[in-house]
């Protein structure tokens, strides 16, 4: 008798487990794999069709006006294309000011939000944007619940905040402000490619006291190169942010050093990340220490993935080559 | 074969070059490329002051102020862990006993953690020490007096309260993270610090670490004979004159700092306070007059093992100290278990 | 001036009297026996007499000074113990358990002296367990065990021994040896008090026996009778403290109870008496 009921329960656990791998119906979604690939978006004028990385796809009748930007990325980046108006909530990391560029942009009357999936649902939201990193059970749910959901792409290069920016504003029917934007970033960029065309190119590490570096194929490493410099982890380590011992990085001997400042410490004095590797005696030798060419510039600068990177840009451009000019901004159109 | 002197010697030896063959090794070995004649150079400069030889400056720094002061903490902080299993072990009369099962390094951790969140370990240096020993005496203190009733130490609920101990402290660690997160150099600082690991240390941290272990090491050479006593049971220490109480509660001093420092400098690394010496007893005996070198000795040289495989092979990862630890020592701890067939009493 | 005695002792536990209103006096060249039920608080008043648990009030005295002022050390040149317990689960050699006994006398990096060694081989000797020497205490029987711990208190060469069921695991051979070796230390001048549960034994070997157990009316032990083996081997205290009803026979000046049988109306009663005391008493 007992052995017949183990069966029993043994095929309904296949039948279950078959189930979920052919995905039949929506309760199996739910299982479903998060992609990470980014939300395609179908459709010249609304209503456009939103295709997610899982496949399932929603349908925008009416551009939308109860937002909710659950990622840092997006609230920076709808912070230049839409009526806050819109938003009916942004991601609480926005207030931040060791993470965001926009403190104090948003109003306080706009709901922070901490991504936690209830809250979201109980504001009635009828677009929610969420990233790569976005916890892929609050996903699930928002699928499952019909609720059209925007995935931007991961942003290792500029191409991609360039993809993200064109994603929201054909989903916020603000196309021309996004192609201000893009087009914004692009002359920045093309105006420092220019000026630092024909210098030399100085030897550049980015390091994070903790112990940490980036290799090819990552915003920091194109950052550098833009700026006319030469990453030394890029080959050294791979791709993305790796672990770099600090021999390793001491005996790449860069000429220029650039760090995160910390937030609670802006200026250079005791405690600050610069004091702290000016002092380390291991690094005394290295050219960039010894040529007092250790700089450190806002986290939030290095570590954006919206438009706010050209500052990080500009600022590196500028240290490794202090005679280059700044970009003139003609006044763009709100 | 522990009465055979000859075999404890033999041990002994043993150990004392596999230490020095990783010294070198440490010294010799690194990513960055140095040619081996020029770090004999460089040494030969630092130690006697000779040849003024036209040297690249960068690879005297790695050579003298990397290299070498992460493989003397390796050294020292792999000892001291060592060291305070060994004596918890003798204390508490069993071998489950460590510093990580009684609580003894989260409460470390947990102290550093919070000078971190303080912002107290961009001002000094000794901050972080600081607070790791009085976190350590704390866990230690509640978890000594929960299993104590009337001068009698139940080990049964010695490590239970332990195991709570530690739960608690690695949940308050938890908690700290995520108040940081709104700070997130902070929140890193804290993430990584906990990750441990020998990676940026420097002749400062060698100040910390070395004196603590050379001097607890020299206070535990003489209580050997009393930790030999112990071993029988509290009456039984008693009756041949062994003021059990004030032992108890030097050796306890002495471990917490030893832990307290090799925390703050290296962060929680378990698994060797555990398993070292243990293997040690099982192939020397009780006796701690030869258990306390050999302790200081395979301790210092499992940690600097173990670092150097990691440097060697998953450079590029951040794969935990305390990791590779358990990694390399629960198998061969299990293997000498089979062999032993002990029963724990 | 005696090498031990106590004065008004009480001992209790979480607020409940365990022992109370014990005044003894000892001298040396005695061999008493502490004898009583189990459970009646003979280990315990053994381990207040060394010092080891702390009495609520009253005092033990060593040599006329207060136990409690006096640093360990120093009590154990004067006083060894046989602890009941003889777990032993770590490998040193039954010479180096027995060399134990010497520390008292030795600092901490001292180690043993010519004549140090002498007293050790000594202790082994008078224990017969010369041969196991160099056996690890870990491969040793339960007896092989006991004697090397009495070996050692014996290599502490403390003027008075205490012991706690030192032949409960011996056989009787060795039972037989133990107990006349004890007897010919007390007759060259050593003190030795023992807990002993057979009361021939203790009849035959010890010239003072004291009965612990419950007055009636009382939950607390105390000292019942002191003194001879014939004084204290009484039908009623047999009956009040062991719940037994035996001849008593004096053969050649030696007490001996034999057809030992149950009191069985007593049991019933006792129950009662039992139940409330059972509480952990060392």
């Amino acid at each position: 008798m007992n052995n017949l009921k183990l069966l029993f329960f043994a095929l309904f656990l296949l039948l279950t487990a078959v189930l979920i791998h052919l995905q039949k119906g929506p309760l199996f979604a739910l299982f479903a794999g998060v992609s990470s690939a980014s939300t395609k978006i179908h459709g010249e004028a609304f209503p456009k069709t939103l295709i997610d990385g899982t496949g399932i796809e929603f349908v925008l009748q009416t551009p939308p006006t109860r937002i909710i930007s659950a990622t840092l990325a997006s609230d920076h980046i709808l912070s230049e294309l839409i009526n806050p108006q819109r938003l009916i909530a942004v991601s609480s990391y926005v207030d931040y000011p060791s993470l965001s560029n926009i403190v104090g942009f948003y109003d306080k009357a706009i709901t922070r939000t901490q991504g936690e999936i209830e809250s979201m649902l109980a504001l009635q939201p009828d677009l929610v944007f969420i990233a790569p990193y976005s916890n892929p059970e609050t996903v699930r749910y928002l699928l499952r619940s019909g609720i059209a959901i925007v995935r931007f792409a991961e942003v290792n290069a500029f191409s991609d905040i360039f993809s993200n920016v064109m994603l929201a504003a054909k989903v916020t029917n603000t196309v021309a402000q996004g192609e201000v934007v893009i087009n914004n970033l692009k002359a920045r960029i093309a105006f420092i490619k220019a000026q630092v065309k024909d210098k030399k190119k100085p030897r550049v590490l980015y390091y994070d006291l903790n112990g940490y570096s980036v290799g090819g194929h990552s915003l920091m490493d194109e950052a550098i190169q833009l700026s006319g410099g030469i990453n030394v982890a890029s080959g050294v380590l791979a791709d993305g942010e790796n672990k770099i011992s600090e021999e390793l990085a001491i005996s790449l001997q860069p000429d220029v050093i650039v760090i995160n400042q910390w937030v609670f410490n802006q200026d250079n004095q005791v405690g600050s990340p610069s004091a702290i590797l000016q002092n380390k005696k291991a690094w005394a030798d290295v050219p960039a220490i010894k040529n007092g060419r250790l700089y450190a510039l806002p986290g939030t600068w290095l570590r954006s993935v919206s438009q706010h990177r050209i500052k990080g840009v500009e600022a590196i451009a500028r240290l490794l080559h202090p005679d280059i000019d700044i970009y003139q901004e003609s006044p763009h159109v709100q | 074969m522990f009465s055979n002197l000859r075999f404890v010697q033999l041990i002994l030896m043993l150990l004392i070059a596999l230490c020095a063959g990783l010294t070198l090794l440490g010294i010799l070995q690194g990513p960055a490329d140095i040619p081996l004649a020029n770090i004999g150079i460089i040494l030969k400069q630092a130690l006697f002051n000779t040849g003024a030889q036209a040297l690249p400056n960068w690879q005297t720094s790695i050579i003298l102020d990397v290299r070498l002061p992460r493989v003397i903490i390796a050294l020292f902080a792999g000892a001291s862990l060592a060291l305070c299993g060994l004596v918890m072990q003798g204390m508490f009369r069993n071998p489950l006993a460590s510093p990580s099962v009684l609580g003894v390094s989260s409460g470390a951790s947990l102290g550093a953690v919070i000078a971190i969140y303080l912002g107290a370990s961009l001002v000094s240096a000794w901050a972080i020490p600081l607070f790791a020993f009085i976190g350590a005496s704390i866990s230690l203190t509640i978890v000594y007096r929960v299993a104590s009733n009337h001068g009698q130490t139940s080990v049964a609920t010695l490590l239970l309260s332990g195991v709570a101990m530690s739960a608690l402290n690695v949940a308050a660690t938890s908690l700290l993270l995520a108040l940081s997160l709104s700070n997130w150099d902070v929140a890193r600082m804290i993430i990584y610090w906990t990750m441990g690991g020998l990676d940026g240390r420097t002749w400062d941290h060698v100040l910390i670490i070395l004196p603590i272990v050379v001097s607890g090491f020299v206070l535990l050479v003489f209580y050997s004979k009393q930790l030999d006593l112990l071993l029988l049971g509290e009456q039984h220490a008693l009756s041949v004159g062994v003021d059990v109480r004030r032992v108890r509660r030097n050796l306890l001093i002495i471990s917490t700092a030893m832990v307290g420092a090799s925390v703050s400098v290296v962060g929680g690394i378990g698994f060797i306070g555990l398993v070292v010496p243990h293997i040690m007893r099982l192939l020397l005996g009780p006796a701690h007059r030869y258990l306390l070198p050999a302790c200081l000795l395979a301790g210092a040289l499992t940690l600097l093992g173990a670092d150097l495989f990691i440097n060697r092979f998953f450079s590029e990862q951040a794969i935990p100290l305390g990791v590779v630890t358990a990694a390399l020592g629960a198998p061969f701890f299990l293997f000498l278990l089979i062999k032993q067939r002990f029963t724990l009493s | 001036m005696s090498p031990l005695s106590c004065s008004n002792l009480l001992f209790s536990y979480d607020k409940k009297p365990l022992l109370e209103n014990i005044s003894l006096d000892f001298t040396a060249g005695q061999f008493v026996a502490l004898i009583g039920a189990n459970g009646a608080g003979k280990s315990t008043l053994l381990q207040l007499l060394l010092g080891l648990i702390k009495q609520q009030s009253g005092t033990v005295f060593i040599d006329g000074r207060d136990i409690h002022r006096q640093k360990r050390r120093d009590i154990a040149k004067q006083l060894a113990f046989v602890p009941q317990s003889i777990e032993l689960p770590y490998a040193f050699s039954a010479q180096a358990l027995v060399a134990m006994g010497r520390n008292p006398y030795l600092g901490p990096f001292e180690l043993e002296t010519a004549e140090d060694q002498r007293i050790i081989h000594n202790a082994m000797h008078q224990t017969d367990i010369t041969h196991l020497k160099n056996r690890l205490v870990t491969t040793l029987s339960g007896g092989e065990k006991q004697r090397v711990i009495i070996a050692r208190a014996l290599a502490q060469q403390a003027a008075t021994l205490l012991l706690d069921e030192p032949i409960a695991n011996l056989d009787i051979c060795h039972q037989i040896e133990t107990l006349q070796l004890i007897r010919a230390l007390t007759h060259s001048g050593k003190l030795a008090i023992s807990a002993l549960h057979d009361l021939n034994l203790a009849a035959r070997y010890c010239d003072r026996l004291i009965l612990l157990g419950q007055m009636p009316g009382s939950s607390a032990t105390t000292v019942v009778a002191d003194g001879s083996p014939a004084q204290v081997l009484t039908a009623d205290n047999l009956a009040q403290c062991f719940s037994i009803a035996a001849d008593i026979i004096t053969c050649k000046g030696i007490v001996n109870l034999t057809n030992i049988r149950p009191i069985k109306e007593k049991i019933e009663q006792d129950n009662y008496a039992t139940q409330s005391t059972t509480s952990a008493v060392y």
